[in-house]
C-alpha cells in the first residue's frame, strides 16, 4: 500500500520531460519544471495566474506580462518588486526571496509559457481559409478545391508546427501553382496563422497528442539550421550571416506559430535569394521543424551583451552610487557590490531581487527615488556587475559571454 | 408497513452463541461495559476497542482512496494513526472534490466500524426474510457451494438463468462482473442505478451519443434548472458544488443566475436567484413555452440551429418540426394555464435566457434514484441547442471514455456464447428499445418464468427490495429464484430474502480504479488502495469473489479472467492511460491548467516516463485524469445519422397529443389525493446513508427535520386536508401505505406532498432500521411514455390524519 507523500511539491507534476532538461541546460536555461513548482510554492500563483489558473490580483502572466528575452523578463520582474511588495502587504502574503538556481528556473518557466498560443479561434480561421484563397485548392468537408491535397485528413487538435512542417514543404508545388491562377501568395498577420491552424486543427479525427519530449531539441535545431542552410543567410544574436534578418532580433519574437507565420510570408523572397545562391529552399521531416524552432526559441532567451560603458552610466543615473559606493565598493549605506564579479546574470538577478526590502527601506529613508530598469539597461548594469569595475573605462565595450553576464 | 414494535437491532445469527455474535458485531458489549446503552446512537463506535476512547498508537500515514457511498467519485485522504483509520478527508489533488468532502464522504469512517457489518460469509438455514435465520459459514464453503450451482447451470446449457442485479459498483467492479456474466453466457447484467438513464437518453436521441450529460456549470453565465438537484443529490455532488461555487462567485465581476423551476423549495431553489414554482410535472412544459418565445422572437442561436441542427424547421418527409410544434402546443396561454407560472414570467425568462452571454439549461434529475422524465430532458436539451449551448464553453459537454487498455477478447466458449445470444429477462434494448436495464421488468419475467427461469440471483450492492420502484414485486420476485447471493456488507433488506451472504470489504479495505463519475466532462482514472492493512471482519471484495468464482467454475472462465488479483489487474487497466499519450497524473489546479495548455496546444507532457511510473506518481497523488476538453469535435459529440442535433419534434409532439390540455379551473383541488412528490437529500441520497448515525442526524438544513421521514405539505391544503404541522399522517395509494410526520411548509405547491426518499428500512443495520418510511412502496406502476423507465411522478396519493398511528409514531420518534 503507497502512502500518499502528501508534501506539496512533491506532488507537482514535472510537466517539462527530462529529455528536454539537459538541452536547456546546455542552452543557459534554467530548469522550467522546477520554475513550474517554484511559482507554486513562492506564491506567486496566488497573485498571478497564467491563462486564466491563479490568482488574480497581478496580470494573467500567460496573457499579457513578460513576453520577452531573459533581461525583458528580469526587468519587469524588477520593476514591479514594490507595487509587489505593497499588494502582498495588503493581502498578508509573504514576498518570496530565492536561492541557489530558483529564480532563473522561475524565470526559465515563464520565458517558456510563450512557447504556446493562446487558443486559436477555427470561426475566425475558417473565414481566412477562404480569404486567403486556401479554399481554391484544398478541400475541408465538401467544400474546396481539389488541386491541393485535402486538409481534413490532418489529424484533430495535431501539433501547430506539424503543419507549419507541412506548409513549408508544401511551398515549392504551391507557390508557383498560386501564381498560375494569378493569386497573391497569402501572408498572415498578427494572429492570423493561429487561427487557421486552430480551423484546420479542428478538422479532421482526434488522435492522441504530440509527446512534448520531441517538441524540440535545440541542440539538433542549431545543428540543422547550418546544415539546412539557414545559417548562410540568417544569422542569430549577430552570429552568422547577414543577408536575411537576424532570427534574435526582438521584431522576431513570438509564439512557434506566430513564427512558422513568418517563416512562410517570406516564402518567396528566400526562394528567390536561395536561387541567387544557388541553393535550393530546405525541407523537414520528421522532427526538425520542431527542433529548428526549439533552437531559435531558446536562443531568443538571451539577447544581447551589456555594454560596460553604459552599464556605467546607468549606476550613477539610477543612484546605486549613492549607496554601494564609485565602484562598487560599498558605502556607508549599502554593501560592496564587487561579490557579483564573475556570477551569471540570473544570479546578479537573483540578489538583486532578494535585497529589495532592504534597499527599500534605506532608499526611503534617504529620499532616493526607485530605480527602474529597461532590459537593455539591466543588461548594461549587470554587464558591470559581473565584471566588478575589474575592466578599465577606457576598454570599454561589450562583454563577451566568457568574461560574465552572459549565461550560466 | 413494518410494525414499529418489531425493530430488530441486534443480528442474532443462528448457530453462532448469541454473546459472541455480539461480541463480533463491535461494540455493543464494550458499550454494555462502558456503561453506556446497548442500542444508544454512539455505542458501537464509542464502545468499540477501536474507538477514540482508546488512543491509537503509532506513527501518523495517509493513505488514498475513493468514496464510494455515492456514484459521485471524490477522492479521499484517509488519515491513520497506526493501523486505526482515524479521519476522511478531500484528497487536495483529486480532479474531482479537490480536497473537499460532502457529509456523507465525512461519515465514511463509520461505515468501516460499523457495529453491524457481517462478520463473513453467511448461510441461511430458516426461512427467509430474517437476520436470524442465517449462520455463519467459511468462504470456501460458500464458494464451493455457489460454484457448483453455477457449474451446473453451464452443464444443463442454461447459463442464461444466471442475473446479476447490481447497483452502486463502480469502477472496477462493474467491468469485472460484466466479464464474469459474459464469459459465463449470461444476457442479464441489471442496474438499478438509472439517476442518469433519462439525461442520457436525452444525450443519445438528440445527439446519439451513449454517455451521461456534463454541464458546464462553472463557466456558464445563465442556468435554467429544470428541478435539477444541482446542490442535493446531484450526479457528482462536491464536484457540482465547487461548480457552483465557481459560477457563483469564483469569477471577478460576473456572477452566474441560477433559475430553478421546480414544485418543491429544495435547497437548490432557496440558493437560487430565483424560484419558480410550477405545478408538479410541468417542468418539461415550461421549458418549451420558454423555447416557443425564443423561436417566436427570434432569440435562438441561429447559425448553430442552421448548420448544426436537425428537426428545426419542416422537412420533406412530412416529420413535424420544432417550430410548428411549439407553436401549435406550446403557446404562452396554454402553457401558463398548465404549469401556473404567468405569462409575464415565462416571457422574461425567454428573453433572459437567450440574452445571456452563455446560458445552460439542466433537466431534471433529482437524484441516484429519480432520473426525472425523458420528456422533460429533451425540453432542456431543446433549449440548450436553440442556444447553441451544446459542446460549447458554459453548455452542455459529451464526456470522453476513460483510455484503460481493454481487455483481451473472450476465449472462444460456445456454451457462454449461446447463453449470451438469449434475450435479457428485463427486456431492456429489445423490448424497451430505449432502456438500459429494467429491474421492475425483470421480477415480472422472474415470478412469470417467461421467457426463461431465473435460477440464480446476485445482488451486488443492490437492495430490490428496497429501492426498486416496485419493492413487493421485487420481493415476490426474489422469493421465486432458488438461489440468491447478497453481497451486502451491512445485511440490508434484500439480503434478508437472500440464501447467501458474502460480505463485499467496505471501501477503505480494497482496491478499486474508479473511472469518471456521472456528470464529470474530463476522464478521470481514481486509484484507491486501501486504507487498512486487512479488512476488519472476514470479508472480501465482491471483484475478488467473483475472480475466485471464475477459477471454481470452470476452465473457459479462468481463461477470461485470468488475472491472479485485483492490483494485477488494475495495473493491466492503467497500462492503457500510460498508452494512450494524454493526461496526466493528479496535481495541483495550476498543473491542470498547464495540462490543458499543453494539450490545446497539441502537446503531451506527461510527467511520467514510463508504465510503472505512471502506476507509482498515480498511487501517490490519487490517480490519472485529463483536463483538456476538445470543444466543438462535431463528430464525436454529434454522432447522429445526420451529423446534427436531432430535436426529436416527433417524440415531443407524442407527448403533447397525449398530454389533455387542462383547463385552469380542473386544477382545483377537490379531493384528498395529493401528487406524490419525491425528492432525495443528500445524506441518504440512492438510498445509501441512513445505516451511518452522522448522517440520520443532518437529514434536512431546512425543517432540521432529523431521524424520521416526514411529508411536506403547503399550508392550503393542510388546511383543506385538516392536517396540522408535525401530526402523524397517513399516505396511501392503491399500492402500499406509510405513515410520516406532516410538515406543513410553504416550500411546496399547493396540491402536493414531498416525501423524502432514502429511510424506512427493515434492516441495514441498527441505525437504519425501523427508522422512517419508504415511499417508493406507494409508487403506482405508471411508466414513462417515451422511453419505459419507471415514471416518479405518475403518483396521486390520499392523505389523511393518522390518529390510530400516533401512539406508534411517537413511540418510534
Amino acid at each position: 500500500m503507497a502512502e500518499s507523500s502528501h508534501s506539496r511539491l512533491a506532488l507537482l507534476c514535472l510537466m517539462i520531460p527530462a529529455m528536454l532538461r539537459p538541452a536547456l541546460a546546455e542552452a543557459g536555461f534554467g530548469n522550467p519544471a522546477k520554475g513550474q513548482s517554484l511559482f507554486v510554492s513562492k506564491g506567486c500563483v496566488e497573485c498571478h495566474a497564467v491563462r486564466g489558473a491563479g490568482g488574480r490580483i497581478g496580470p494573467d502572466l500567460g496573457r499579457t506580462a513578460v513576453k520577452g528575452s531573459f533581461y525583458e523578463i528580469a526587468a519587469a520582474l524588477w520593476n514591479h518588486a514594490l507595487t509587489m511588495s505593497d499588494k502582498m502587504k495588503e493581502f498578508r502574503l509573504v514576498r518570496p526571496s530565492f536561492r541557489d538556481d530558483e529564480l532563473a528556473d522561475l524565470l526559465a518557466f515563464l520565458y517558456f509559457l510563450n512557447y504556446f498560443d493562446e487558443p486559436g479561434d477555427p470561426k475566425v480561421g475558417k473565414v481566412l481559409f477562404a480569404q486567403k484563397h486556401c479554399i481554391q485548392c484544398h478541400s475541408l468537408g465538401k467544400e474546396g478545391g481539389s488541386a491541393g491535397p485535402r486538409l481534413d485528413t490532418l489529424p484533430r487538435g495535431t501539433s501547430p508546427l506539424r503543419i507549419a512542417q507541412d506548409l513549408w514543404n508544401h511551398g515549392p508545388a504551391m507557390v508557383p501553382a498560386i501564381r498560375r491562377l494569378g493569386l497573391d501568395i497569402p501572408k498572415f498577420n498578427g494572429s492570423e496563422i493561429i487561427d487557421l491552424f486552430a480551423y484546420l486543427r479542428s478538422q479532421g479525427q482526434r488522435q492522441a497528442a504530440h509527446e512534448f519530449r520531441s517538441a524540440g531539441d535545440p541542440k539538433r535545431g542549431k545543428r540543422l539550421f547550418r546544415e539546412k542552410g539557414c545559417s548562410r543567410c540568417h544569422a542569430v544574436l549577430g552570429e552568422g550571416a547577414g543577408i536575411g534578418p537576424d532570427l534574435g532580433s526582438a521584431e522576431l519574437r513570438g509564439s512557434v506559430t506566430q513564427l512558422a507565420g513568418r517563416m512562410w510570408n517570406h516564402w518567396p523572397a528566400m526562394a528567390e535569394a536561395m536561387g541567387a545562391l544557388g541553393m535550393a529552399p530546405p525541407t523537414f521531416k520528421g522532427e526538425d521543424v520542431a527542433d529548428v524552432f526549439a533552437f531559435l526559441f531558446i536562443s531568443r532567451y538571451e539577447s544581447r551583451p551589456g555594454d560596460l560603458a553604459r552599464g556605467r552610466t546607468i549606476y550613477r543615473q539610477k543612484g546605486c552610487v549613492v549607496c554601494h559606493g564609485q565602484e562598487g565598493q560599498g558605502g556607508g549605506i549599502g554593501p560592496s557590490l564587487r561579490g557579483s564579479s564573475g556570477e551569471a546574470k540570473e544570479q546578479i538577478t537573483q540578489r538583486m531581487w532578494n535585497h529589495v526590502p532592504l534597499m527599500r527601506d534605506k532608499m526611503g529613508a534617504h529620499q532616493i527615488p526607485w530605480p527602474r530598469f529597461d532590459a537593455e539597461e539591466l543588461a548594461a548594469l549587470q554587464a558591470l556587475l559581473a565584471d566588478g569595475w575589474k575592466s578599465e573605462p577606457a576598454s570599454q565595450g561589450a562583454l563577451t559571454k566568457k568574461q560574465g553576464g552572459g549565461s550560466r | 408497513m413494518r410494525e414499529p414494535t418489531e425493530h430488530s437491532t441486534e443480528p442474532d445469527v443462528k448457530g453462532i452463541e448469541r454473546r459472541r455474535f455480539i461480541g463480533l458485531a463491535i461494540g455493543a458489549a464494550a458499550g454494555t461495559a462502558l456503561g453506556i446503552p446497548a442500542g444508544s446512537v454512539f455505542s458501537g463506535i464509542l464502545g468499540s476497542a477501536e474507538s477514540p476512547l482508546y488512543p491509537p498508537k503509532g506513527p501518523e500515514r495517509f493513505a488514498l482512496s475513493v468514496c464510494a457511498l455515492c456514484p459521485g467519485g471524490c477522492g479521499v485522504r484517509v488519515r491513520k494513526i497506526g493501523e486505526r483509520a482515524v479521519k476522511l478527508e478531500g484528497n487536495p489533488l483529486h480532479p474531482v472534490n479537490a480536497g473537499r468532502l460532502c457529509p456523507k464522504g465525512q461519515a465514511g469512517l463509520q461505515g468501516l466500524y460499523h457495529p453491524d457489518r457481517v462478520p463473513g460469509p453467511l448461510r441461511r438455514v430458516g426461512p427467509r426474510g430474517s437476520l436470524r435465520s442465517f449462520e455463519r459459514t467459511s468462504w470456501e464453503s460458500a464458494l464451493g457451494v455457489v460454484a457448483a450451482r453455477l457449474r451446473s447451470l453451464r452443464d444443463q446449457r442454461r447459463p442464461e438463468s444466471l442475473v446479476l442485479l447490481r447497483s452502486g459498483m463502480g469502477g472496477i467492479g462493474v467491468r469485472v462482473a460484466q466479464r464474469f456474466l459474459s464469459s459465463f453466457g449470461s444476457p442479464n447484467d441489471v442496474s438499478l442505478d438509472r439517476g442518469e438513464a433519462a439525461a442520457s437518453l436525452a444525450l443519445f436521441l438528440g445527439q446519439g451519443v451513449r454517455a451521461t450529460p456534463a454541464y458546464d456549470l462553472q463557466s456558464t453565465d445563465y442556468v435554467l434548472s429544470l428541478g435539477a438537484s444541482l446542490l442535493e443529490a446531484s450526479s457528482s455532488p462536491v464536484y457540482t458544488t465547487r461548480a457552483y461555487g465557481e459560477f457563483r462567485q469564483g469569477r471577478t465581476g460576473r456572477r452566474g443566475k441560477l433559475v430553478q423551476v421546480e414544485p418543491r423549495l429544495s435547497p437548490t431553489a432557496a440558493s437560487a436567484d430565483e424560484w419558480i414554482a410550477v405545478r408538479p410535472g410541468t417542468e418539461g412544459i415550461f421549458a418549451l413555452g420558454v423555447a416557443g418565445v425564443i423561436v417566436a422572437e427570434g432569440l435562438y442561436d441561429k447559425e448553430f440551429v442552421q448548420e448544426r441542427t436537425a428537426g428545426f424547421e419542416e422537412a420533406r418527409d412530412g416529420r413535424p418540426s420544432l417550430r410548428s410544434l411549439l407553436e401549435k402546443h406550446y403557446g404562452l396561454e396554454r402553457v401558463a394555464s398548465e404549469t401556473g407560472i404567468s405569462v409575464n414570467v415565462i416571457l422574461r425568462i425567454a428573453r433572459e435566457f437567450a440574452a445571456a452571454r452563455s446560458r445552460l439549461a439542466v433537466g431534471p434529475r433529482r437524484g441516484p434514484l429519480l432520473p426525472g422524465r425523458l420528456f422533460d430532458h429533451l425540453a432542456a436539451q431543446v433549449l440548450n441547442a436553440l442556444a447553441g449551448s451544446i459542446d460549447t464553453v458554459g453548455g452542455v459537454l459529451v464526456p470522453e471514455e476513460v483510455p484503460l487498455a481493454t481487455w483481451p477478447s473472450l476465449p472462444p466458449d460456445p456454451i457462454a456464447a449461446a447463453g449470451r445470444a438469449q434475450a435479457r429477462l428485463d427486456d431492456a434494448g429489445t423490448g424497451s428499445p430505449l432502456v438500459v436495464s429494467d429491474p421492475e421488468r425483470l421480477a415480472e419475467a422472474i415470478l412469470q418464468g417467461v421467457p426463461y427461469a431465473a435460477d440464480v440471483l446476485m445482488l451486488a450492492g443492490a437492495d430490490p427490495i428496497y429501492a426498486s420502484a416496485a419493492p413487493t414485486r421485487l420481493l415476490a420476485a426474489l422469493e421465486r429464484v432458488p438461489l440468491v447471493v447478497s453481497f451486502s456488507s451491512i445485511a440490508d433488506d434484500s439480503a434478508l430474502h437472500s440464501d447467501w451472504i458474502l460480505p463485499d470489504a467496505h471501501f477503505l479495505e480494497r482496491w478499486d480504479l474508479t473511472t469518471s463519475p456521472p456528470g464529470v466532462p474530463f476522464p478521470v482514472a481514481s486509484l484507491a488502495q486501501p486504507a487498512v492493512a486487512k479488512p476488519r471482519h472476514d470479508v472480501r471484495p465482491v471483484t475478488e469473489v467473483l475472480l475466485d468464482l471464475a477459477v471454481r467454475v470452470g476452465p473457459e472462465m479462468a481463461a477470461a479472467l485470468p488475472w491472479k488479483d485485483l492490483p494485477t489487474l488494475i495495473r493491466a487497466e492503467m497500462n492503457g492511460l500510460y498508452g494512450a499519450r494524454r493526461g496526466a497524473v493528479m496535481g495541483e489546479p495550476f498543473d491542470e491548467a498547464w495540462v490543458r495548455m499543453m494539450e490545446g496546444a497539441g502537446w503531451w507532457a506527461p510527467g511520467y516516463q514510463s508504465a510503472d511510473e505512471l502506476w507509482k506518481k498515480a498511487g501517490e497523488s490519487g490517480g490519472w485524469w485529463d483536463p483538456f476538453y476538445d470543444h466543438g469535435d462535431w463528430k464525436r459529440v454529434l454522432a447522429t445519422g445526420s451529423g446534427r442535433f436531432d430535436f426529436r419534434p416527433e417524440l415531443l409532439s407524442r407527448v403533447a397529443r397525449e398530454t389533455p390540455v387542462t383547463a385552469p379551473g380542473e386544477r382545483t383541488e377537490s379531493t384528498s389525493s395529493l401528487a406524490l412528490y419525491l425528492f432525495e437529500p443528500l445524506p441518504i441520497a440512492g438510498g445509501a446513508g441512513a445505516e451511518l448515525p452522522f448522517l440520520e442526524g443532518i437529514l434536512d438544513p431546512g425543517l432540521e427535520e432529523r431521524w424520521e421521514t416526514w411529508a411536506e405539505i403547503n399550508p392550503e391544503s393542510a388546511a383543506r386536508l385538516g392536517i396540522e404541522d408535525r401530526a402523524w399522517i397517513r399516505v396511501a395509494s392503491p399500492q402500499g401505505e406509510i405513515v410520516v410526520r406532516a410538515r406543513v411548509t410553504p416550500r411546496i405547491v399547493p396540491g402536493v406532498v414531498a416525501i423524502p426518499l432514502g429511510l424506512g428500512k427493515r434492516a441495514a443495520g441498527r441505525w437504519a432500521s425501523g427508522i422512517g418510511a419508504n415511499p417508493l412502496q406507494l409508487l403506482s406502476p405508471a411508466r414513462d411514455p417515451l422511453c419505459g423507465l419507471p415514471d416518479f411522478d405518475a403518483t396521486k396519493v390520499n392523505v389523511s390524519a393518522s390518529s390510530a398511528h400516533r401512539l406508534a409514531g411517537e413511540r418510534k420518534a
